[in-house]
């Protein structure tokens, strides 16, 4: 059984996550950098995991925070793959077979 | 019933500091800033629903092995989110960094050495510290990187002729009148 009042301050935080994800994603789209895109999307992800969370608990079933801790560990490894990919984009290390080939 | 309103009321609070942390996110001037703003929503904002979920658990009726399950998840989605998160954001910002995104006079990040009281730094700053530098007031500091007759090292001079033209033209005035 939830609290009815309980139950609305749920509903409450819901919101405004909701708010805070849509603010990312005007960081996301207005971006002057690259890197601006990826903090907001990384901040988007975080939040995902919080707002799966307090669904779980609005609608009376917390095993949905099994699937916000695989979106939480989904999130990072996304941050750093693409952090790696636009790292390597513009100065790619030196690949030992090309040179082999150019040579 | 009542650990359900408590619960709820630290996660109404957890995601009050998450949307502070998306205003900043907005309305910040620059990438470090902004920076700044994400993170603070990913360590404080993201601890305190995590806690209030925490508390709001304990008040629920199910059994308490079930309650134990669902906390023992909490807390390992919370300990993942607060050894991440940081992560992420300092190797966002580093590679910012190296890219040259914090402005022309930034110094290399092989240059950056650690100072005293937990301050990063270039490298010949110690040295100026070490040698002895004297304080001086605001108003006497010499840039050594500029020239000697930049307008920066030479404040006094300026101020001088400025005031010297401004209190001459009114005496002229009153000579006249």
């Amino acid at each position: 059984m939830i609290e009815p009042f309980a139950s609305n301050l749920l509903f409450a935080s819901t919101l405004i996550v909701l708010m805070t994800m849509l603010l990312a994603i005007i960081r996301a789209f207005m971006g002057p950098s690259v890197y601006d895109r990826i903090l907001a999307v990384n901040m988007f992800g975080t939040k995902t995991v919080i707002l799966i969370g307090v669904i779980g608990y609005l609608t009376g079933r917390p095993a949905f925070l099994d699937i916000a801790l695989v979106y939480a560990l989904m999130n990072f490894i996304t941050t750093i793959a693409v952090l790696r990919y636009s790292d390597f984009e513009e100065s790619p290390e030196p690949n030992p077979s090309a040179e082999q080939e150019v040579v | 019933m009542i650990l359900q309103i408590v619960g709820a009321s630290i996660l109404l609070i957890g995601t009050c500091v998450c949307m502070f942390g998306a205003v900043g996110l907005i309305r910040l001037p620059n990438f470090f800033a902004r920076t700044h703003g994400a993170s603070i929503t990913d360590t404080l904002g993201a601890t305190l629903c995590l806690v209030g979920m925490v508390i709001f658990t304990l008040g629920m009726d199910e059994s308490l092995k079930f309650n134990l399950l669902v906390i023992v998840k909490l807390i390992s989605i919370g300990v993942f989110l607060l050894v991440t998160s940081p992560i992420a954001g300092h190797a966002l910002t580093r590679a910012a960094y190296r890219k040259g995104l914090g402005g022309d006079g930034a110094p290399d990040l092989e240059d950056v050495v650690n100072l005293p009281f937990g301050i990063h730094g270039p490298a010949d700053t110690l040295e100026r510290l070490e040698g002895g530098q004297q304080w001086l007031p605001p108003a006497e500091r010499v840039d050594q990187t500029l020239p000697s007759d930049h307008p920066v090292n030479n404040p006094r001079d300026a101020g001088n002729t400025g005031n010297t033209e401004d209190s001459s033209t009114p005496t002229e005035e009153g000579e006249q009148s």
